[in-house]
């Protein structure tokens, strides 16, 4: 196997053995990168001289015994929304193609001081407004989109690009493009990973967290991430866990004692049929490895998006007051107007949404601990990949869908409460596309929804795209 | 009126079996039976329950242990607070009575009740905790003990005339944008809003629900201190109770404010037509504060205006939230100011109320920055001793006038103390200002200052023709 | 729901506002609202006033305007608001 096709996991035993050095595996990694980029454009620019100076001293350090642990030397995409010292961030944005930042963002800190070495920064549908990503390709199909707004870490992490892609999300933005292009990605409870120095789209729903190629790898990078930190207002002091550990300590263990619940609302409402059928198969895998499968009603289900869509679009408003005055004419269009229109909410309307918050989290939390369930399983996004060019799609209850939009459907609850959101693929559809099952714990669960996931993930084979180039 | 002005007095008299609990609380039923047509102090009294009350404190006294840091002293509550007795009506034709009817104890009620106070009545408010009085409503209107053509300020007026003029010894105010402060202020009083979080506020009608505070107002910061002991602490059912250690407040008046620097910021020129009697007032507290052994340097409170814009719209867009289902079909039930200050918030976009929320942010960051410099910040806490009740003037005006909202959107403890009179006899007051949870050093000021004046003790003329007990 | 959580120091990081004269100056903007304005905005809260309350009503939100102008006018850059969701269960 070519080293960068590696899991983390694998990688980094080699590391520590001495039988692979982080130059071989970030050189295999750039390669892969010269390959497929042309095809997939998941980088707005790759750093490749500077990983290379990062990775001959990476293994420098290890060879003088000075080994940081598993991450390092292991290569990193960065979403172009978190700032990097000295490096172009430009949210995938005209609006800042000059703006070069002089820290880096505090997961970039954390990861770059695990040893990490990062490859580039990976596209952003534009300043994470929308689920596309039109800059770049899906890896299982070149003709379709990789999901977004974090598609470029999606495509890059899916290609063997990289090996940790990071994300953001505020309306699913992590989860779309894992499951669109087929990697794991997890979105952290709101407040355990601090999003000091990522470029808002809302700060009441943004959250940041990985993208990766397996469920122990996406606890790996957790592991380093997850902390308090002042500066971000919802940032949590809780006592730090590991959650590698924890997947660890119940590797040899099944599902026994866990608690699936399965929505019959809102969930598989209007959902591709072979989305349904994947994800279904996949909760029957859980039941299988012993989990206790029970039916939930997803509460005030149609209250959840309404309030999000309001929350992202006052405080997007705020966020790009300043610029959009100045520079409107170098954002996109759609952009623009998505931006534009959230100048008009009103301030009793938006804080009603954040009051509807609160509601729901108390109806939701009633929901979870009244059945028992200790995950929620659902279908991440009701379609695979659309193609790039996107189109509409007529579902059975009569509603007429724009793909672009159609993606981001079931995203909103995780957001909206602050839930950990973990999405795993779980098959490919007859077009060869992907498809994602979201899997939504209790707040600061995530061990549990790691849990879950990786002992789905040991059921079955997975295997990096063959780009058909 | 009763000998003992304040509850200190009065406890040291229970406790020396000089006055019983049912004489304190006869005494002052008897006050408020003398003052309260003219005043306006009470919307409902529980003569019966606190004189049960009383006889049951005095049995605990005559058996020698007397529990209860508070034990047999009649306090009144504001009347946006929820009692069991009686109702609860924000003194508001609008308000379900069956909200309160369903709740019983507030927290706070609850709270005084179990350290043994005796609560006394249901005390008079500007409508639902904001604006001016309303003569068209069936409503009392409070008028100030010092001059009844005066107004009490607002909102927790009837306990600014009620400790004032002997009907209470201490009682509950609430403090959105100065509520507490204010009325103190006007009628000669002290009282503290604590740090945002630090006393729970359910059971609490809400006005801005990021802004609002409950807390004692009293006559003495001694008080203030003996009562927040009892008040503060967290409690799950306030979202934003803050879970931060309480201390022993009492013990931290050591009268000695040797090593401590005080900020002075005049405030001179944000309202134009200031009382003239204000700054040789300060003068006067300044030198005192100083022979009390602290060092009062000159400092300029960062982003004032921008802070007291913050909360003043941060207030009323919230409000208007929490109105908004009654506000189309009860509009001529509302006060007329109401209706004027909440009805306004629909000129605030979304992205307005969130570019507040970040200049809160913006200015506690700045505030702390000159909480490194200083330990304590003082300013007067109003511009003038108030205004007759025939000329309230224009919202702008009282808000412009008043010093107050300021430290609500930062969300600092802020006690008010007398410090003197203007040439008509209405009371001065005095603002001291400490670092989040700092409660200690701020009521240490206080009493400090109180133990070398005796504004705070000062009893209105119009009371010297009620008979004493 | 929110808590707003006073700072113990400076949070790091974020930007470091000017606190010149120049930005704490009163901006002095245009006047915002109307009749017509007014109007509007009842008509997208779903509030029906009579046109005297229109009136009086035009007069406070007037009155409001420079502390809208006042929070406008201040570059906030990054800085997030103070109030934060809490993910916690009680």
């Amino acid at each position: 196997m070519d080293a960068y096709a590696l899991s983390i996991t694998q990688a980094s035993e080699l590391i520590a053995a001495g039988e692979l050095s982080p130059v071989e595996l970030t050189e295999s990694v750039l390669a892969r990168i010269e390959y497929a980029e042309p095809h997939l454009n998941a980088f707005v620019e790759v750093t490749a001289d500077l990983a290379m100076i990062a990775a001959k001293a990476a293994e420098v350090e290890i060879a003088e015994g000075g080994y940081r642990g598993p991450l390092h030397g292991i290569p990193l995409g960065v979403k172009d929304l978190y700032e990097t010292a000295g490096i172009r961030t430009t949210s995938s944005s005209k609006v800042r193609a000059d703006y070069v930042p002089d820290t880096d963002s505090t997961v970039v800190q954390k990861l770059l001081g695990a040893g990490m070495i990062m490859v580039g920064k990976t596209h952003t549908h534009e300043f994470a407004l929308g689920g596309v990503t039109p800059t770049t390709r899906n890896p299982w199909h070149t003709g379709h989109i990789p999901g977004g707004s974090s598609g470029g870490s999606g495509a890059a992490v899916a290609s063997g690009e990289c090996m940790v892609g990071l994300g953001s999300d505020t309306g699913g933005s992590i989860r779309m493009p894992a499951a669109l292009c087929g990697t794991v990605g997890l979105k952290p409870t709101y407040g355990l990973v601090s999003r000091r120095g990522v470029a808002s789209l809302s700060w009441s729903l943004d959250h940041v967290g990985p993208l990766t190629r397996t469920v122990r790898d996406t606890a790996l990078v957790m592991d380093a991430i997850a902390g308090y930190e002042r500066s971000d207002p919802a940032s949590l002091d809780l006592v730090p866990q590991s959650y590698t550990a924890d997947l660890d300590h119940h590797a040899g263990d099944d599902l026994t004692g866990l608690t699936v619940g399965v929505p019959s609302n809102f969930f598989f409402d209007d959902v591709d049929e072979e989305v349904d059928a994947a994800v279904r198969a996949a909760i029957g895998q859980l039941e299988f490895l012993g989990a206790r499968v029970v039916e939930v009603t997803i509460p005030m289900a149609q209250y959840i998006s309404a309030a999000a869509q309001l929350i992202v679009r006052a405080e997007a408003a705020a966020y790009h007051r300043r610029m959009m005055r100045a520079s409107g004419d170098l954002y996109t269009e759609q952009v623009r107007r998505g931006i534009l229109a959230g100048e008009v909410v009103l301030a009793t309307d938006y804080i009603d949404a954040l009051r509807m918050r609160t509601l729901v989290q108390r109806e939701w939390s009633a929901m979870v601990i009244g059945a028992g369930v200790d995950v929620i399983a659902a279908p991440t996004c009701p379609i695979p990949a659309p193609p790039a060019d996107l189109g509409t799609r007529t579902w059975a209850s009569g509603l007429v869908e724009d793909l672009g939009r159609a993606v981001g459907r079931y995203s909103a609850p995780a957001n909206i409460m602050g839930l950990p959101g973990l999405s795993v693929p779980v098959g490919l559809s007859s077009g060869g596309l992907p498809i994602g099952m979201q899997l939504m714990g209790r707040p600061f669960e995530e061990s549990t929804v790691l849990r879950v996931g990786q002992a789905y993930e040991q059921t079955k084979a997975t295997a990096l795209p063959v780009l058909a180039l | 009126m009763s000998d003992y002005l304040t509850i200190s007095d009065a406890l040291d008299a229970l406790r020396d079996n000089k006055i019983t609990a049912t004489e304190l609380v006869q005494d002052a039923f008897a006050a408020a039976d003398a003052v309260d047509s003219e005043l306006g102090i009470y919307l409902a009294r529980f003569d019966e329950q606190a004189l049960a009350a009383a006889a049951e404190a005095d049995r605990i006294y005559a058996a020698g242990d007397p529990a209860g840091a508070l034990l047999g002293i009649p306090l009144g509550i504001k009347d946006i607070i929820s009692t069991l007795e009686g109702e609860t009506t924000a003194q508001s034709l609008v308000l379900d009575r069956e909200w309160g009817a369903a709740i019983g104890d507030a927290v706070v009620t609850a709270r005084l009740r179990a350290a043994g106070g005796v609560i006394t009545g249901k005390l008079t408010t500007m409508e639902y905790a904001t604006g001016v009085p309303d003569p068209t409503k069936p409503f009392p209107i409070p008028k100030n003990p010092w001059n009844t053509d005066y107004w009490t300020g607002g909102s927790s007026s009837g306990t600014g005339s009620g400790v004032a003029s002997g009907a209470i010894l201490g009682g509950l105010g609430t403090d959105t944008g100065g509520s507490i402060r204010i009325p103190a202020a006007f009628c000669g009083i002290s009282g503290l809003k604590a740090t945002f979080g630090r006393v729970p506020k359910s059971g609490c009608v809400p006005l801005g629900y990021s802004l609002d505070n409950i807390g004692p107002m009293a006559r003495s910061a001694r008080d203030c201190a003996l009562m927040l002991n009892v008040l503060a602490g967290y409690d799950a059912s306030d979202p934003c109770a803050a879970e931060q250690p309480v201390e022993d407040y009492v013990a931290g008046l050591t009268g000695d404010l040797s090593g401590l620097t005080i900020g002075l910021d005049r405030l001179a020129l944000v309202y134009a037509d200031r009382d003239p009697a204000i700054d040789p007032a300060i003068d006067a507290a300044v030198k005192a504060l100083t022979a009390l052994g602290a060092k009062v340097v000159d400092v300029t409170l960062p982003l004032w205006d921008e802070l007291s814009a913050a909360t003043r719209i941060t207030s009323r867009s919230e409000a208007f939230a929490y109105h908004a289902p009654d506000l189309q079909s009860r509009w001529d039930d509302y006060f007329e100011a109401t209706r004027q200050g909440v009805g306004a918030a629909v000129a605030f976009s979304g992205a307005d109320y969130v570019q507040a929320q970040r200049v809160r942010r913006v200015g506690q960051k700045a505030l702390a920055a000159l909480f490194e410099t200083v330990d304590l910040v003082i300013t007067p806490t109003s511009s003038v001793a108030g205004w007759s009740l025939d000329e309230l003037g224009s919202m702008t005006e009282r808000f412009l006038a008043m010093h107050t909202g300021y430290f609500n959107a930062v969300g600092n403890p802020a006690l008010v103390v007398p410090m003197g009179f203007n040439d008509i006899g209405l009371p001065l007051s005095l603002q001291v200002v400490g670092r989040p949870f700092d409660e200690t050093t701020v009521l240490r000021a206080g009493d400090a200052f109180q133990r070398v004046s005796d504004f705070h003790l000062a009893v209105p003329p119009m009371m010297s023709s009620v008979a004493v007990a | 729901m929110s808590q707003l959580l006073p700072t113990d120091g400076p949070a790091a990081a974020e930007i470091d506002l000017p606190l010149s004269p120049e930005v704490t100056e009163p901006p002095g903007a245009p006047q915002l609202y109307d009749a017509g304005t007014l109007a509007a905005l009842l008509r997208v809260a779903d509030l029906t006033l009579t046109d005297e309350w229109q009136q009086k009503l035009l007069a406070t939100v007037n009155d409001l305007e420079p502390a809208l102008h006042r929070l406008r006018a201040l570059d906030l850059g990054e800085t997030p608001p103070a109030t934060a969701f809490d993910a916690r269960w009680f």
